[in-house]
């Protein structure tokens, strides 16, 4: 982090500056617990390493779309302040009961269709289809969640060098690579060990199927988390 | 064909002016007295980091100005900004998310950034920067 802190201080090309905030971001405690239910759901798709990291690539995208789009509407000339305001005050509120709702869709409560698993092995079938939609939308909300670290380092850093210049515009999309390699880097990891055991058992699918359940309990379990450091 | 071409220089800056002139806010006129008031604005969630910024905010004001401290000419506040008393506040000085904010008559500077990058690291040189915005304003 000191590393990172000098290397923010002596640079003078924005792009580095962009990445070195990113870096930061990803490995303060503070998103901690998003990173996470993300590196878990990225990681979901144990039988194939490439979905994997296809997923991750997914992830990253949708975090970039929220910071590109966040700094674009703040550089059209919305109020940075009151803008930045809105997030710092809604962003963590909202994350806690959005994890629980997509912990029990994971965990097919929300619709439930007993007997057997067919519900569960014909809806994995279906993700192949209109597959890594839900990788993009999962960094499209974690990134909307600023908690008060990475929020100044977003708005009070990355967004007044990004507005700066209309050439600046690039910048957050190297910060949310910057945020998203090291989610992918573990996801990568994780599936690789996993699937080893797995594999070893020889019986992957229906190991996938039970490694999925324990990512909806993550999911549930961080967003019960969020509810009690924010609300309570 | 020249007048169009300058036309277009100037559409293409127009929007880097507008923009500079918002990120450099930063000293807006609230009309108060002549104490030298610090606050610490957050929300009710707050993360380490956070925690040590105010904690070295005010620490470092006590040990700088010990003698304008009890003198009642300089003072630190920390401020939640969930609670419905803090609202008035906030909005007179137009805070609307976390900022550590030193306030004096007309001129406010804020140091967010600097106690990010350094309250909990570097201590020290977050009180030299605090000693060299403030000290001009005493």
């Amino acid at each position: 982090m000191e590393f990172l802190t000098k290397l923010l201080e002596n640079s003078t090309m924005p792009w580095l500056s962009a990445m070195v905030l990113g870096f930061m971001t990803a490995i303060s405690p503070c998103p901690l617990a998003t990173n996470i239910t993300a590196i878990g759901f990225i990681s979901k798709d144990l039988e194939n390493r490439n979905r994997v990291f296809i997923n991750g690539l997914m992830y990253t995208l949708g975090r970039a779309i929220t910071y590109t789009a966040i700094a674009f509407i703040i550089y059209l000339g919305v109020d940075q302040f009151k803008f930045s305001g809105i997030f710092q005050r809604y962003g963590e509120k909202i994350l806690g009961p959005l994890l629980i709702i997509i912990g029990l869709f994971m965990l097919d409560i929300i619709k439930i269709k007993f007997p057997g698993l067919s519900g569960l092995t014909s809806r994995m079938q279906k993700k192949t289809r209109w597959g890594y939609f839900d990788a993009v939308l999962l960094g499209l909300v974690f990134a909307l969640a600023f908690c008060p670290y990475s929020g100044v380092l977003y708005f009070g850093m990355l967004v007044p060098m990004t507005v700066a210049s209309a050439s600046g515009l690039y910048l957050p999309i190297i910060f949310a690579i910057a945020t998203g390699i090291p989610v992918i880097i573990f996801a990568w990891i994780l599936a690789y060990t996993v699937s080893g055991i797995g594999g070893f058992y020889n019986k992957v699918k229906s190991f996938e199927i039970w490694f999925r359940r324990i990512i909806a309990v993550l999911f549930i379990g961080v967003g019960i988390y969020y509810i009690i450091r924010v609300w309570i | 064909m020249r007048t169009l071409r300058i036309l277009i220089a100037i559409a293409m800056f127009m929007p880097i002016f507008a923009c500079s002139a918002q990120t450099e806010k930063k000293d807006v006129k609230t009309g108060t007295s002549d104490k030298v008031e610090a606050y610490y604005f957050h929300f009710t969630a707050r993360c380490m980091t956070c925690k040590t910024v105010e904690a070295q905010a005010k620490q470092n004001i006590e040990t700088l100005y010990p003698e304008l401290v009890k003198q009642g000419k300089i003072s630190f506040q920390s401020v939640n900004l969930d609670e419905e008393s803090s609202k008035a506040l906030a909005e007179k000085l137009k805070v609307y998310g976390q900022t550590l904010l030193v306030v004096k008559g007309d001129t406010q500077i804020i140091l967010t950034n600097e106690g990010f990058m350094y309250a909990v690291r570097e201590p020290e040189k977050f009180k030299a920067i605090m000693k060299e915005k403030i000290d001009p304003l005493l």
